[in-house]
């Protein structure tokens, strides 16, 4: 029997809410915290920054060492810190997973959550700002991270095609910010940051795992439940196509291969009706092994190792790329382009649809099988204020005709074309 | 013999397994409420087997580099000229697959159509066809992903240790092969691995998912029935032994990187002669991943000294490795200091086996792996791809679990000291190039 995937809804605190999902599928408990804040210039890098400084110490364990032991101590409870970026906005990430309490010889839920609530409210402090050196640490380790995106080649181009493709908006910021950005910031203005963020920003829990709805939703307030008035909502993500005809930007390094992105925007936004034909178009354009770009530029034509595509429903944006050889690029351009063209004639073979169709029919009702994942979804919708059950999902998907998925791409823009490549053709070694 | 059940009470976990008439070994693992079904069929043959006797014959073979996983590649052609990987997709299966050392496992997860999927895994992995025609193309493409690999930090540093830490045994090699070695496959030398390793005698079928265990069963031994397979006696792999020393003990390799990676690698087998069964070699191995935890992680004030000044960062990793008859510690990751990594890595080691690992760091890092355990049993995939693995090394992945709770420090100190004692170090290291950040 398939079972129902809806979240308790609770209100913690005014602009703080909470989302419960018991089950008793898992030997862990998952717990997170997202605290929404637009992207924007001024504060993406200290806002990025934050969570790391934050997970170094708390009042009560200021000694980064002994929060660690405390956290081993209860069977290795996991506490990730870190910033996603969702649609237009940067979110605030502070998530904990703990085994549940009926594995282990003592309970360790309750300090779980008090180390969770300790972790985002309660930093280590001196004279009124956090420790010195936990700042200039952490800024030193950041802009390692921000230089070291070099070191994943595909990850890197692809950051790359979307910081050009959106230079003009917020969403075209490295989640990080910039070296600079990181550089420029110091004690005061990062403790005013946080403290207007635990003010002013919406902030929404998860919790899925072996718990009592009610007693966790009591559980949740005790620990979280900040005393403020209400925040102001975030709008929604702005989706738009740019007016103008598609960049090109060529990016040399010393390396062997090349990497071939394509960003095609649309104006469908996360709520617009249409995006179940772009996830589709994604699907047949990129997503599975069957896909257009994975059979032809890959297979059939052996130009690339890697070729696929990804959509960002809540940006309307689909990424194309593929890993090539870089004398291959005008051929593998062409290839990928033509890929999208037959798209939008409707050319889609009845296997392709199937295939594509039950492909992401499993892909959304296997987001039940993990706690991440189910988290995640849920609060891409909560981004744009759309609540979409994955049965929801499932019928707009199967509602679809093939003119629907040729229409919307008739929709998307082909907006930026970008190679990473070698700077100088290298002998091949031998080895 | 017919199929067991153990049921493991503290992780509430059911195994059912089943080892049929011509050798091949079944493993169901039942998660009621899991939407997903996963199915991975693995041959013990990976990148490591380069030279054996094929069945029927009496001289060793010794076959090119990255075979295994060329032949992983090319085990998706059907005969009709058809990708399987297609057929997967049309059901909604995710069909992927994965060659390493030790192993080639072919795996999908579905939702639906779960009997016709697993007819599928069986069908393809039983059916080799390969053409001249077919392997030059592949050669281009794994020629591709061989040269992505030059680009890559992690691996370039990891190949150059095991390439450096290992004279003779076979863990020194690529499992992807390079560029010379993929250009002298052929069809013909294809099929005789093919025919070698992929006899079920040599492989396991492990299921993980909400699935009735006696239908996947019975569906599996109606496969089998159609191929007629003669029992055959063990494979003899030809692994020589390792000797003592090294091939220097340091490395350098230049790549556009934003900063150096750095591996300091000890080679020495855990394995021992006087060993009454695997499970003690196991329980060692057991034993020392929680040593290196109390040493290495995020509890330790070697951690957070390092931490500070950006000598250890995000990609820090330790683990031991064990290979047949040998094997391998290494510590290291990106970092801004290299210098002062590996002399501290070096230091914290030999202090570790002149005055003995923390009692307090190890029962944390004890509590740690029990609680990482209990994810494992939360991802039914990994415990199904790791149960295969132990399987072939002669372990029992649920063992682990009580020799977690049972292990004793002096136990760990031993192991560890076993390996810091020997000489066998390689120090790795990737280099950005000048101006290069």
């Amino acid at each position: 029997m398939a079972q129902q995937f809806a979240f308790h809804s609770v209100d913690l605190a005014p602009g703080i809410r909470a989302f419960i999902q018991p089950t008793e599928q898992f030997r862990r408990i998952h717990v997170a915290a997202f605290l929404h804040l637009p992207l924007s210039e001024e504060t993406v890098a200290g806002a990025a920054l934050l969570p790391q400084i934050l997970r170094r110490g708390t009042r009560k364990h200021p000694a980064a060492i002994d929060l660690e032991n405390t956290l081993a101590d209860l069977y290795g409870a996991s506490l990730h810190a870190g910033v996603h970026k969702i649609g237009d906005r940067q979110v605030q990430t502070f998530s904990l997973s703990l085994p549940a309490d009926a594995y282990v010889s003592e309970p360790v839920f309750n300090a779980g959550l008090e180390l969770l609530r300790a972790v985002m409210f309660e930093p280590a402090e001196q004279d009124g700002g956090f420790l010195p050196d936990y700042v200039e640490q952490e800024k030193q380790l950041q802009i390692g991270r921000i230089r070291s995106l070099i070191n994943q080649k595909i990850q890197y181009a692809v950051t790359r095609c979307v910081s050009e493709a959106f230079s003009h908006e917020p969403y075209g910021l490295y989640i990080l910010g910039t070296e600079e950005g990181v550089a420029s910031l110091d004690r005061e203005g990062l403790w005013a940051l946080h403290q207007k963020l635990l003010a002013e920003s919406p902030i929404d829990v998860y919790v899925v795992g072996a718990v009592d709805p009610d007693q966790v939703a009591s559980q949740l307030k005790a620990a979280l439940a900040l005393d403020r008035p209400a925040p102001q909502p975030l709008p929604p993500t702005h989706v738009e196509i740019r007016q103008g005809d598609a960049r090109e930007i060529i990016q040399e390094e010393p390396m062997e291969q090349a990497w071939l992105v394509h960003c095609l925007r649309s104006n469908i936004s996360y709520g617009d009706p249409a995006r179940w034909a772009l996830m589709m178009f994604n699907g047949l354009l990129g997503g599975t092994t069957q896909s257009k770009l994975f059979m032809n530029v890959r297979e059939r034509a052996s130009l690339a190792y890697a070729a696929a595509s990804q959509y960002d429903s809540n940006k309307g944006v689909i990424l194309a790329f593929a890993g090539i050889a870089p004398d291959n690029y005008e051929q593998a351009s062409q290839l990928m382009q033509e890929q999208v063209e037959a798209l939008r004639r409707g050319d889609i073979s009845d296997d392709e649809w199937e295939g594509t169709l039950r492909s992401l029919i499993t892909r959304l009702r296997s987001t039940a099988d993990s706690p991440a994942g189910l988290i995640l979804r849920h609060l891409q919708g909560a981004v744009e204020g759309v609540e979409q059950t994955i049965e929801e999902a499932i019928e707009g998907l199967e509602s679809l005709s093939r003119e629907q998925v040729a229409e919307v791409g008739q929709q998307l823009q082909l907006d930026t074309v970008f190679l990473l490549r070698g700077k100088a053709k290298q002998p091949a070694p031998v080895g | 013999m017919a199929a067991q059940a153990v049921y493991h009470q503290a992780l509430q976990q059911e195994v059912i397994e089943e080892r049929l008439d011509n050798g091949l070994t079944i493993v169901i693992f039942p998660k009621p409420g899991f939407q997903q079904k996963y199915a991975v069929f693995a041959t013990h043959y990976g990148g490591m087997d380069s030279v054996f006797i094929p069945p029927g014959q009496s001289e060793p073979l010794h076959v090119p580099d990255g075979i295994a996983h060329f032949l992983e590649h090319k085990l998706f052609d059907q005969p009709d000229e058809t990708n399987v990987l297609q057929e997967f997709t049309r059901l909604g299966a995710s069909p992927n697959a994965f060659t390493s050392q030790y192993m080639t496992a072919y795996h999908f997860t579905i939702v639906d159509c779960f009997e016709e999927g697993l007819d599928l895994l069986l069908d393809y992995v039983q059916t080799p066809y390969f053409t001249a025609e077919s392997v030059e193309k592949e050669q281009g493409i794994i020629g591709q992903e061989i040269q992505m690999g030059l680009d890559d930090p992690n691996r370039m540093v990891t190949y150059n240790l095991l390439e450096s830490l290992y004279k003779e045994h076979p863990a020194r090699i690529r499992v992807i092969g390079s560029i010379e070695s993929i250009r002298q496959i052929t069809p013909e030398i294809l099929y005789q691995c093919h025919d070698t390793f992929y006899h079920p005698s040599n492989m396991m079928l492990a299921v993980a998912g909400d699935v009735d265990p006696n239908a996947v069963i019975e569906q599996v031994k109606r496969d089998m029935a159609k191929r007629n397979y003669e029992p055959r006696p063990p494979i003899q792999r030809i692994i020589p032994d390792e000797p003592a020393g090294v091939i220097q003990s340091e490395v350098r390799h230049v790549l556009r990187v934003s900063r150096p990676s750095v591996l300091v690698g000890y080679k020495a087998s855990l394995e021992r002669p006087d060993d009454p069964d695997r499970l003690a070699y196991q329980r060692r191995l057991v034993a020392v991943d929680i040593a290196l935890g109390a040493l290495f992680n995020r509890h330790t004030e070697f951690y957070w000294d390092l931490y500070q000044d950006g000598t250890i960062t995000d990609s820090f990793r330790f683990g031991y490795t064990p290979y047949p008859k040998t094997g391998h510690l290494a510590v290291g990751g990106e970092t801004e200091n290299p210098e002062r990594l590996i002399e501290a890595i070096t230091a914290t080691l030999s202090r570790a086996c002149s005055d003995g690992i923390s009692v307090d760091a190890f029962e944390k890092q004890r509590k740690k792996e029990i609680g990482y355990f209990l994810s494992a049993i939360d991802h039914p995939a990994s415990m199904a791809n790791e149960f295969v693995l132990n399987r072939f090394f002669g372990f029992d992945y649920f063992a682990a679990w009580d020799m977690l709770n049972e292990v004793a420090v002096e136990e760990a100190q031993e192991a560890l000291q076993q390996i810091i004692a020997s000489n066998d170090r390689v120090v790795s290291i990737v280099e950005p190039m000048e101006g290069g950040a």
